[in-house]
């Protein structure tokens, strides 16, 4: 029952925000079909790859709330990806709802080519492994300050939506703002994948774009691994 | 209890929230970490949310009949909706879901105290109020160009009783999300449906948005647009006023009716957890 309403909440989510941007595209001359498939695509891929509201990380939080984390650090199991595992387990029907949610949207399109397919399938395997990188860090936060506080995944959860196109496309922004914002991490979550669907060919964009999100995975996976290894050191259970 | 006079009906209450007050302002204060995570947290959220309304008023010149300014203060309304509830009511019926399930509410009812009135009031987070919305606040104060508002002093009026009135109603329907905990021993994920409601639609999408049935749907059924939505229409001279207030007031006392009724039943239904 509990799977269920929260796949209900997701959907709650993703059709408020299209009516919200129905709202904005009314009176105007924003084609609100190309926005809805957007924000359908958008908000699947941001379901799939565990991204919207960061929910390894903060698991993180509740385990060191109750305690739970002094018992799973003394068993021959990696802390992090066990939780991965749990949000996984728990989220059974998201990843059916957000593939419906992406087919909708590709429909909605139409027309897309096996080029957009393939780029599409790429950078959603990039935005894995940055969405992975994100999660481990919010973690460490966590483990770090032992705060219990849902500021702390608000705050990060809010950058990510503003700041990746899960909350308004990056091509909405005054073209300084979106020169630096192509260059940032978050671009690559949930934009760039949902995007990639129109391509039609290889261009020297999609080349630069690839290799800059990448380096981008590469850096804060090694950075994320690292400092969590250090945070589950310098972490001070309470308790017995 | 039956044979309480009005005076002591109205002094036992007061004491109540007095006490809660005070307590959750002690216990707040105990936490100088938290205290400073909340307050960045919220004045960052503000900042993102202003960021946000400017990107799209880059775009488009109105949003659903809300110029620039007029969304800000929307915005505004939406996040005083927002410590508001989270200070009375959202952290009292997340307190309830778990006084039902590890026992807490049996020590409550055992108490000679207005049960409802007590775990509706259990804590008054005056400090999170403070820390939290004030220094947003002041970010949206000095943005909004306030004269180019079509604001006066009767729709300042209708606005605070409507906000009132919203604040009763939102609570009704988070009390309504966390009473099947009664019944089926968990209403987390209700609660965080209620969340996605007020979040998404209540603090996004400004009632002239919406067509005539969702706005109705919104503000009676699905009540997370009156101390919202509705606030800022009227507070704008959006909206009728006289029949705002006559709506909000009576929608709320229903909502009271309704919520002392499902009390009782919960109550009737509700097999202890302790021993």
């Amino acid at each position: 029952m509990d799977i269920v309403i929260f796949t209900i909440k997701r959907f709650v989510e993703v059709i408020f925000l299209i009516v919200f941007w129905g709202a904005v595209s009314n009176g105007s001359n924003l084609d609100l079909k190309t926005l809805t498939s957007y924000f359908l695509i958008s908000g699947g891929v941001a379901e799939l790859i565990m991204i919207n509201n960061l929910p390894v990380g903060d698991g993180i939080k509740g385990n060191v709330r109750t305690g739970q984390l002094s018992n799973d650090i003394i068993k021959p199991i990696s802390i992090f990806l066990a939780q991965y595992a749990a949000k996984l387990g728990s989220r059974v029907l998201i990843p059916v709802t957000s593939i419906i949610m992406i087919i909708v949207g590709i429909i909605l399109i139409g027309n897309i080519t096996l080029f957009g397919y393939l780029y599409f399938f790429i950078a959603l395997i990039i935005a894995m492994f940055l969405s992975y990188s994100f999660n481990l860090l919010l973690g460490c936060l966590y483990l770090i300050t032992t705060s219990t506080y849902s500021g702390i995944t608000s705050i990060i959860n809010q950058s990510i939506k503003f700041f990746s196109g899960a909350l308004v496309p990056i091509y909405f922004f005054p073209d300084g703002l979106r020169q630096i914002i192509e260059f940032l991490p978050f671009n690559f979550m949930i934009y760039a994948p949902t995007t990639a669907l129109l391509e039609k060919s290889l261009n020297n964009v999609i080349v630069k774009n690839v290799c800059i999100s990448l380096v981008w995975s590469l850096v804060l996976l090694v950075i994320s691994i690292y400092l969590w290894k250090k945070s589950l050191k310098k972490y001070e259970a309470y308790g017995i | 209890m039956k044979h309480m006079g009005f005076k002591d009906f109205i002094s036992e209450r007061w004491q109540i929230i007095k006490i809660n007050t005070v307590e959750t302002f002690m216990l707040q204060l105990s936490s100088i970490f938290e205290n400073w995570i909340v307050l960045i947290t919220s004045f960052f959220f503000v900042i993102i949310n202003i960021l946000f309304i400017n990107v799209l008023f880059t775009n488009v010149s109105t949003i659903a009949t809300y110029t620039k300014d007029q969304m800000i203060l929307f915005s505004l309304i939406g996040n005083l909706s927002f410590f508001i509830n989270i200070a009375w009511s959202a952290d009292n019926m997340a307190s309830l879901i778990y006084g039902v399930n590890k026992g807490d509410l049996d020590l409550i009812l055992s108490k000679p105290l207005p049960s409802l009135f007590y775990v509706t009031f259990r804590k008054i987070d005056i400090f999170l109020f403070v820390k939290g919305f004030v220094p947003g606040a002041i970010a949206y104060i000095v943005i909004i160009k306030w004269f180019s508002l079509n604001i006066t002093f009767e729709s300042c009026l209708a606005a605070i009783v409507i906000f009132i009135a919203g604040q009763i109603a939102l609570n009704f329907f988070q009390f309504l999300c966390v009473i099947p905990v009664f019944f089926r021993g968990s209403a987390e994920q209700l609660m965080s449906l209620s969340w996605a409601f007020e979040y998404n639609l209540g603090r996004m999408i400004p009632l002239e948005g919406l067509d005539k049935f969702f706005r109705i749907l919104f503000i009676t059924l699905i009540p997370v647009m009156i101390s919202t939505g509705l606030t800022t229409s009227v507070l704008l001279n959006k909206s009728d006023l006289l029949l705002s207030i006559l709506f909000s007031i009576v929608v709320s006392i229903v909502f009271i009716l309704i919520k002392i009724l499902l009390w009782k039943f919960a109550l009737k239904n509700y097999t202890s957890a302790s021993s």
